[in-house]
């Protein structure tokens, strides 16, 4: 199979104890996000702090370390 | 004294154990290797692998701070898994004329920033920098640090700033310079951070350091090509 592999990633509200905590305060993080990926290469740009790095998994906080 | 503090590095062949090793084997390092700071902003320009880098850490050493990142006194970053960072020995055979002697001020790499910053938010720092996204947490960093009488060395601080975010760094540097208390010594690829009026801006290579002007580095030359033209520029450079 060619890629893209990953296609689809989506927010679970239901899993969410806390929507005011960090990092599902991000402003992008709403009940209904999602992200389709529909070509092999997918940039993202963003300013900094937008959350651009939690949503690729770089953030320690996110990560819950 | 207002900046620059650094007067002059120079090479003592001399102290140079063995010229065909590195960092003593790169280009720019011949014998008669010489550096002066005449301003209190300093920029050095120049492709990657010309010996920026090990440049900015032999000056950092010289300065006493670590050589792969910080300050005096600090020793934050755990060298076992640090990148390889040659500073040191290049510092053991350069010489410095300081006017005066200033060990105050700051190594700014951003490959060690967390490093840096998990130090300093263990030891009880004012600020909680790792609580701020990447290029946040440099900016709050450095509003903290650049405010007193120092020498800073900046590593190609533009690696984790949006453009809007340095245009704030372009900010903060007016300010340190306006201070007349704080010398920097920057390594850049950014472009807009090269354009800062007043500082002396030099392009490393192989032949050794030499003024410029901005419009005269390839990278103006090739974001100028960009900008103009994005989606031909790069298909261009893909069929190269």
């Amino acid at each position: 199979m060619p890629a893209p592999y990953l296609r689809r990633i989506w927010l679970e509200p239901s899993r969410i104890a806390n929507r005011a905590a960090y990092p599902f305060c991000l402003l992008f993080l709403g009940d209904e996000f999602e992200l389709s990926f529909d070509r092999s290469i997918t940039i993202i740009v963003g300013e900094n702090g937008t959350g651009k790095s939690t949503l690729l998994g770089r953030n320690r906080r996110a990560r819950g370390l | 004294m207002p900046a620059p503090y650094l007067r002059r590095i120079w090479l003592d062949p001399s102290r140079v154990p063995d010229p065909e090793a590195y960092p003593f084997c790169l280009p720019f390092l011949h014998d008669d290797f010489e550096l002066s700071f005449d301003r209190p902003i300093t920029i050095i320009v120049g492709e990657n692998g010309s010996g920026k880098s090990t440049l900015l850490e032999g000056i950092a050493a010289l300065a006493g701070y670590d050589d792969a990142g910080g300050g005096k006194g600090y020793r934050p970053v755990d060298h076992s898994q640090a990148a390889e960072v040659m500073g040191g020995e290049l510092s053991e055979a350069l010489r410095a004329s300081w006017l005066p002697k200033i060990t105050k001020g700051w190594f700014f790499r951003a490959e060690t920033f967390f490093s840096v910053a998990r130090y300093l938010d263990a030891v009880g720092s004012t600020s909680d920098f790792l609580s701020y996204s990447h290029g946040e947490g440099f900016l709050r960093f450095f509003e903290e640090r650049c405010q007193r009488q120092g020498i800073f060395i900046f590593d190609e601080p533009e690696s984790a700033l949006s453009p809007s975010r340095q245009m704030e760094f372009l900010k903060l540097m007016h300010r340190m310079e306006q201070s007349t208390i704080c010398q920097i010594v920057m390594a850049t690829h950014s472009p807009m951070l090269m354009a800062y009026p007043n500082a002396r801006l030099l392009r490393l290579s192989k032949y050794g350091l030499e003024p410029v002007i901005i419009e005269q580095t390839d990278h103006y030359k090739v974001m100028r090509e960009f900008c103009a033209d994005p989606a031909g520029f790069v298909e261009a450079v893909i069929e190269e």
